[in-house]
């Protein structure tokens, strides 16, 4: 057998160990190319927006709203910044499915709970047919609190309207801040992390190096080495 | 390029995890002793790379590196991908578990073509300029035969052709200009400092004076 020049390895690969240095400085901003999906309840619509971990929005791509059973109430294009609305008809779970041509999809649960009182539940209202709508306009604004009528005048009607107002007007800031809140754990949730990457590349090399040690043995033994020493 | 979990059909993932595991045992069978910190390093290399994403308007795009990987490994492409892949999905949910063959298939596949179609020819090039050109062929090919791939099990799986094609080729058209550049620049580098890294290559003794 032809003998040849045994190089060692570190300072051969050292090329390929700077490029990957390269690519790990360039990744300190790194970001996945995934699709995700956002939406929160606005009065009885849901609007949200999917959006590529990176910035970029899926243009005129269809979100799909299922029923936890599976049944279909119904679907929705997002526009040229990735928002979609929903008009909600039944208070129950709303299962929001993204799916972007190339392959890329994602998911988003809008729970019953989030959902308003007055909607009736999934199957109690035949008549009324899920619809096909486009970015529909937001709900109209809430009705302007009215003016409460002189204390002694007041019903308990009125009075139960008044304070329903008053609590919404307190809520309706902190819902959108909640909102604001959960928006930002999902994309802190998206991120890639430095740790993350190091840790990758920390298990490929830990599984080359178990590759290496067997395919090693391999190698030995049929030179007619074996592992503990040279043997035959 | 990473197709997530639910978005294929049973029978093309079932299929492509055979195939891709065909190709990692292919791949490991024939990955020799010498060639495994190369296998690991590109594995890395692909690893990160594919983790930087850029905005290209109607989707993201990242790199790749079919062409480079597939000139310097072959099928050792296919056990390299795989780990990088699964730990991409593990990671970053960045693909998926279930789609972890097809992905594996449509990258890994791209590689080991350009192995065949280029790496001889780039190893026998004399001058550089004419393994620039070979070497960005094989960057612009490697994606170009991904995107072509991932067209094809997104159809078989009930996907409309040509909204499927258009996005993706869309999309990679910049990757595939800057694969080119990336992986002539890395082969003809390569090719001055350790020609043998690219293309066919020569087993070489673990300890030379020791032969059975």
């Amino acid at each position: 057998m032809k003998v040849h020049k045994c190089h060692r390895w570190p300072g051969d690969m050292l090329p390929l160990f700077a490029a990957l240095g390269v690519f790990l400085i360039a990744a300190q901003p790194a970001m996945a190319h995934k699709l995700s999906l956002f939406a929160a309840v606005d009065g009885k619509t849901i609007s949200g927006y999917g959006y590529f971990s990176g910035g970029a929005r899926p243009h005129n791509v269809t979100v799909t709203v299922t029923a936890p059973g599976g049944e279909k109430l119904g679907e929705t294009t997002t526009n040229e910044k990735g928002e979609f609305a929903f008009p909600v008809h039944y208070k129950c779970d709303h299962i929001l499915t993204i799916n972007a041509p190339d392959g890329h999809s994602a998911t988003f649960t809008v729970e019953a709970g989030e959902l308003p009182d007055d909607l009736p539940a999934l199957g109690v209202d035949k008549t009324r047919t899920p619809q096909v709508r486009h970015l529909a306009p937001k709900a109209a604004a809430p009705v302007a609190p009215q003016a409460l009528a002189p204390a002694t005048a007041a019903s308990a009607d009125e009075i139960d309207r008044a304070v329903e107002m008053a609590v919404k007007r307190q809520i309706d800031p902190l819902g959108k801040q909640i909102i604001k809140y959960r928006e930002q754990l999902d994309r802190y949730e998206e991120k890639i992390y430095l740790h993350d990457v190091l840790g990758g590349i920390g298990y490929i090399f830990g599984i080359a190096g178990i590759a290496f040690y067997f395919l090693g043995t391999r190698k030995l033994r049929g030179n007619g080495v074996t592992p503990q020493g040279r043997g035959k | 390029m990473h197709i997530p979990d639910g978005v294929l059909s049973g029978p093309v993932l079932v299929s492509t995890a055979l195939l891709a595991a065909g190709g990692v045992a292919a791949g490991l069978r024939k990955m020799d002793y010498e060639h495994v910190p190369r296998v690991g390093v590109l594995s890395a290399v692909f690893f990160v790379a594919s983790l930087v994403h850029v905005d290209v308007g109607v989707s993201s795009a990242h790199l790749l590196l079919p062409g480079l990987i597939g000139v310097m490994l072959g099928w050792e492409a296919f056990p390299a991908l795989a780990a990088a892949l699964l730990l991409q999905a593990i990671f970053f949910g960045f693909g998926g578990i279930t789609s972890l063959g097809t992905n594996v298939l449509d990258m890994a596949l791209p590689a080991v073509v350009c192995w065949y179609a280029f790496a001889p020819a780039i190893r026998r090039s004399g001058n550089t300029r004419r393994a620039f050109v070979l070497s960005f062929a094989a960057g612009v090919t490697g994606v170009a035969l991904g995107c072509v791939l991932v067209t094809v099990v997104l159809v078989l799986s009930g996907r409309e052709f040509t909204a499927a094609a258009a996005a993706l080729f869309a999309a990679h058209i910049p990757v595939m200009a800057a694969e080119g550049f990336i992986t002539a620049a890395a082969v003809t580098f390569l090719l001055k400092v350790r020609p043998d890294l690219v293309g066919p290559r020569r087993a070489v003794p673990l300890f030379p004076g020791v032969e059975g």
